[in-house]
């Protein structure tokens, strides 16, 4: 049986978003394939790592039991010896346990991992893994870059700008004036590389403005601001594959009034509300029509979209591309990709006809195509450069 | 509704503004607790501006990276108030641990305000001194007895335990620190120095705080009135809200 | 070796008491499970998985009286090895912890033996008498279920349409047994109209038994099965137990299902029996079965009622049409029968549709027989979906049939071929598979070795336009 490790938490604003990912929509649906071995590897807030069975149960983050857990476990040491290989002592007199590691599967959302972080690690240690892969990673999670990406296929974004906060914090004045001069309100004021909606905010005047980015850079020092999309519909599009790209439904997150998904309807507010109003489905992350409420053009633009958008990042295995239409301009804006959907949309895939456990099987399955066919390429010479020296 | 967001003293906090008069209330919610305990009372919009603050390390605000007692707690409103452009408040309404942050605040001229509103306040420490022995006692003692049980009567057991003294602790485990600083600090003596219209209220049934808390903030607060609702617990004001609305609403009228 | 050290857990009492519990203090059958579970060397903890144990008078007793035996054991057993050497006194007491499991079930057994022979019995005795003087007393009309499944079934219908004329008393969730009978014959308050009985059949002679103490003025007879043969020795004695009801009910009123082939090799010419096509006189038309329930009409003469329920199936039609004849025959009128069948919903785990995540499940896991197993499958064939699931463990208490019923129920299988059969991991699986197979199942087969798991972890496995029933549980005691 192929070992696999989920690896899951991380130093990130959605960190627990993360556990309640790789518990429900990955460790339990790869168990029930019952092809697999799964190892459980956890990353504390703090950036420690664990690897222990007991990490795979919901209530130990629950009760706050992981707290005297992590004092007690051992951390993980990880070999890289022609693979990944996880190595901790074990409890009985000093030995180690080591477990060579087949396939990984990181399910952390955001900062350190997400970003492309936890790829890098994986490339090293030349393991398949699940997901996109380093570059890709890095430049979805970046808001910036990826609309760099977007403009150079000629897919629209709204009008941005974008500052560091050194910059903002010696000639903050000036910064506005002429973000004032080429943006027109309202604008969205986000900080680039945070993945979830946190610190985000919705501005209409220069005193609001002020405050935003001074929340936005709280949390990064690289801070997007965008013009609003009128006429505004959100959608999101996740597509499973490598080259071969399957789109599941379009979707239409339904925000609260104001436009911004804040983090606590995204991901608390479950269950609470609006019960079955007319075609309005709960996901994992609050409410949503599925498929959306769109005419059939602008959904066949969305997806058109938001495939070229995936082949143009270069993602692998799994992402979610984020749309915005001016429903009047019948426009597709793109807004942002990320590279690890929360609990990997299981709720969409399954409306869409693949089941939780169908998912994450064939995930795995393209994290090692996509691996042994970068084992076709030659990435070492020998030379004779040594010698000659 | 999204929560407004700002930064102060380096923490991402969230608040809500209610209301657009000139007058301000302000209200800090209790231990573990968030803004949304004051939804009872959002009415008082209609009259005055109410800000409603998820205090560091509760609701939607972050935690702060030391220990905070009641001293940071209260420096801290002051600094958001300053930061929002509210530096003077008509009033300040505090439930619980807010209470005591409102008090310690006011008493200490670190807050500004006319008139002050006490929902069974804590901040009085000597009745509690036993408990508090009884919980360390029991946080070192309990590990090593318990020790042979199996985990999860353990920690149901020890759940029990500090239910038992009256622990708010479980509640937000990452604020341990926080938390036995500020049971540990009493403000009897402070509250002394407070010249502000204060109203006390208490639920008579009331276990965390008992009435005879508010008798004192009343012996010791020059200004002040008790009253103590039959049939109501820690929550008055969510348990009585309709008494608890109309008696603040005629504080917050009268001369 | 996991099941052997499983025994030695502190709360080993509390798992025993538990089972006896679940055999109703039957030393015999605690004994068998004793044995069955030592030779599957099965975790003693995977049985109180489902449910705990219930804290009665009873099981509090047992629980004391099997510490008691712990600690006075332990003492004996250090007070004959007073003299021996340390050692010795070592091996001797290691020796006793061994095999203190096994005492303490040979001590359970002893115990639930005399408990039942000396309190059990005597006291249902007593409650009999008192409860025959009660139900003789009172003026309400009885009806009494009787029948080797669907019995919780009708009476719930039952209860429902003619509350909303009468005033009803039933025997609540499936207390059935005489000692629950005599603790409802206590509630009631004497002003009821009507008393509907459920009588279960544990032993031969408990539904004489039943009939005698209440002496129904109406008995339905919902159907005969060989279920329970570890108790009655052959179906004839089963039947024979249910028509004995005749010897206290007028013929006329003693309705049979006529669906239940194996009652009707039983009954003579003349008995009244009722099916989807006719209950009581009328006459049913026009059923209509879709995920949201069954509609139906009836008629009589120049009476009509159109019947509708949240009830799922075929095989609830005649249910239903009987509660609203019978209703109608102790003067409901119309308006309440049709308002009555409207409110009946289905029962927990009975035939129970859940929506989740845009596929539909009925749950139908607490059926255990065979014509429920037909029922469901052409449930599921009616219904529309993209895609059929079909979910069962096979049935358990079948006895000597137990080879033709499974094979009975791969047939069945592969008459509907479902796209997906999931099969759990146990005695009966391979039957079941083989049967399948031979009478020509084409679809996908899945086998999952821990029914609950696969119970509790549809949600990942089910997608958007799934149609999945699933029947009959595999209970603790049979594993």
């Amino acid at each position: 049986m192929k070992t696999i490790a989920v690896i899951f938490g991380s130093r990130s604003a959605e960190h627990d978003v993360s556990i309640v990912t790789a518990l429900s929509a990955v460790i339990k649906p790869l168990e029930l394939t019952k092809k697999y071995n799964i190892e459980a590897v956890y990353i504390s807030k703090e950036g420690s790592w664990y690897w222990d069975d007991k990490l795979k149960d919901i209530s130990l983050y629950q009760s706050g039991n992981i707290e005297s857990f992590m004092k007690k476990a051992p951390k993980v040491h990880l070999l890289y010896d022609n693979g990944l290989t996880l190595v901790k002592s074990s409890q009985f007199a000093g030995r180690k346990a080591y477990k060579k590691i087949d396939v990984v599967f990181p399910a952390t959302h955001g900062t350190h991992g997400e970003d492309g972080e936890l790829m890098g690690l994986l490339e090293m240690a030349n393991v398949p893994y699940v997901g996109c892969d380093l570059p890709s990673s890095a430049i979805a999670m970046d808001k910036v870059t990826s609309k760099v990406i977007a403009q150079s296929e000629g897919i629209e974004t709204p009008k941005y700008e974008f500052l560091h906060s050194d910059t903002f914090a010696l000639k903050g004045n000036e910064i506005i004036a002429e973000l004032e001069k080429s943006l027109n309100y309202p604008l969205f004021v986000k900080p680039a590389r945070l993945g979830s909606s946190i610190g985000i905010s919705r501005v209409e005047t220069s005193r609001e403005l002020v405050n935003a980015i001074e929340v936005a850079t709280h949390y990064d020092s690289k801070v997007v601001i965008e013009s609003a999309v009128p006429n505004l519909i959100e959608v999101t599009v996740p597509i499973l594959g490598n080259e071969e790209m399957m789109p599941a439904l379009v979707e239409e997150p339904i925000s609260p009034e104001d436009g911004v998904f804040d983090f606590y309807t995204k991901y608390m507010n479950q269950g609470k509300g609006g019960k079955k109003m007319g075609g309005v489905k709960q996901g994992s992350q609050g409410y949503s029509k599925l498929p959306a409420d769109i005419p059939d053009d602008l959904y066949d633009k969305s997806i058109e979209v938001a495939k070229k958008m995936y082949k143009a990042v270069g993602c692998g295995g799994i992402a979610r591309i984020d749309l915005l239409i001016d429903s009047k301009a019948k426009k597709v804006y793109f807004n942002e990709i990320n590279p690890m959907p929360g609990s990997l949309y299981a709720h969409n895939w399954r409306a869409s006809g693949v089941s939780n456990v169908e998912l994450v099987d064939k995930l795995v399955d393209l994290a090692e195509k996509r691996w042994s066919q970068k084992q076709k390429y030659t990435t070492t010479f020998s030379t004779n450069f040594l010698k000659q020296f | 509704m999204t929560l407004k967001n700002c930064i102060v003293d380096g923490l991402s906090i969230k608040y809500e503004v209610l209301g657009d008069s000139k007058e301000t209330i302000l209200m800090l919610h209790g231990w573990a607790d968030s803004h949304k305990t004051f939804t009872p009372l959002v009415g008082l919009k209609d009259r005055y501006c109410l800000i409603l603050v998820d205090l560091p390390g509760f609701g939607s605000s972050e935690t702060p990276k030391e220990a905070w007692g009641l001293k940071e707690y209260s420096k801290f409103v002051a600094d958001f108030l300053t930061k929002i452009g509210r530096k003077d408040v008509y009033a300040v309404i505090g439930h619980s641990n807010g209470g005591a942050i409102a008090s310690y605040g006011l008493a200490n001229n670190i807050l500004f305000a006319k008139k002050l509103v006490l929902i069974s306040s804590s901040g009085v420490r000597d009745q509690e001194k036993n408990k508090k022995k009884l919980l360390k006692v029991l946080t070192k003692t309990g590990k090593l007895a318990t020790a042979w049980l199996p985990q999860e009567t353990k920690s149901k057991l020890r759940n029990k335990l500090y239910e038992n003294a009256g622990s708010d602790m479980l509640a937000a485990p990452n604020l341990q620190e926080s938390f036995k600083k500020i049971v540990s600090h009493d403000i009897q003596e402070e509250v002394k120095k407070i010249n502000q219209k204060t109203l006390i209220l208490y639920g008579q049934e009331d276990k965390a705080t008992p009435p005879s808390y508010g008798k004192v903030f009343e012996q010791n607060i020059t200004n002040s009135s008790l009253e103590v609702l039959p049939g109501a617990g820690h929550f008055v004001h969510q348990e009585l809200p309709n008494e608890v609305y109309s008696k603040i609403s005629e504080f917050m009228e009268s001369k | 070796m996991k099941g052997f050290l499983s025994l030695y857990r502190f709360r080993l009492p509390s798992y025993f008491v538990y089972m006896l519990q679940q055999v109703e203090y039957n030393p015999t059958k605690f004994h068998k499970w004793f044995l069955r579970n030592l030779k599957s060397n099965k975790s003693i903890r995977t049985i109180k998985q489902r449910q705990d144990l219930v804290v009665t008078n009873r099981a509090r007793m047992l629980l004391f009286l099997s510490y008691v035996f712990i600690i006075l054991s332990a003492f004996f057993i250090l007070y004959i090895s007073r003299n021996n050497t340390l050692s010795l006194k070592f091996t001797i007491f290691a020796v006793y912890f061994i095999v203190l499991p096994y005492l303490l079930e040979i001590y359970l057994v002893i115990v639930a033996f005399f408990a039942h022979k000396f309190v059990v019995v005597p006291q249902k005795n007593k409650l009999i008498n008192k409860s025959t003087k009660v139900f003789a007393n009172h003026k309400g009309i009885k009806i009494a279920v009787i029948g080797s499944y669907g019995k919780t079934t009708v009476k719930e219908l039952l209860n429902t349409v003619i509350s909303q004329g009468k005033k009803v008393a039933a025997t609540p969730g499936n207390m059935n047994v005489q000692v629950s009978h005599a603790k409802y014959a206590r509630s009631l308050i004497g002003d009821e109209d009507v008393l509907i009985v459920e009588f279960g059949e544990g032993e031969p002679g408990d539904v004489e038994s039943m009939s005698a103490t209440l002496k129904p003025d109406f008995a339905v007879i919902t159907g005969l099965a060989p279920n329970h043969l570890d108790l009655y020795p052959s179906v004839d004695s089963i039947a024979s137990d249910f028509l004995s009801v005749y010897k206290y009910t007028q013929k006329e009123n003693v309705f049979l299902s006529g669906e239940s082939e194996l009652l009707l090799k039983y009954i003579d010419e003349g008995a009244d029996t009722y099916d989807s096509k006719e209950v009581m006189g009328w006459k049913i038309s026009d059923i209509k079965i879709t995920i949201d329930g069954t509609s139906f009409k009836m008629k009589k003469d120049n009476n009509s009622m159109s019947i509708s329920s949240s009830l799922l199936g075929e095989h609830q039609v005649a249910n239903i049409a009987l509660a609203a004849a019978l209703a109608d025959k102790i003067g409901l009128s119309k308006s309440e029968i049709e308002l009555g069948c409207s409110k009946t919903k289905p029962f927990e785990h009975r035939m129970q549709p859940r929506f989740i995540h845009g596929a539909w499940i009925i749950d139908d896991t607490y059926n255990g027989n065979l014509i429920g197993i037909k029922a469901g499958l052409k449930l599921l064939n009616n219904l529309d979906a993209k895609r059929k699931w079909y979910v069962t463990p096979g049935l358990v208490d079948q006895g000597e049939e137990t080879d033709s019923v499974h094979v009975e129920i791969g047939k069945e299988i592969a008459k509907y071929n479902p796209d997906i059969v999931v099969l759990m991991d146990n005695s009966v699986r391979q039957l079941i598979e083989k049967s399948m197979k031979e009478y020509g199942f084409t679809g996908e087969l899945r086998v999952e070795p821990n029914p609950l798991e696969f119970y509790k972890n549809l949600e990942h496995i089910v997608v958007a336009g799934d149609l999945l029933v699933m029947q009959n549980d595999w209970t603790d005691n049979y594993n």
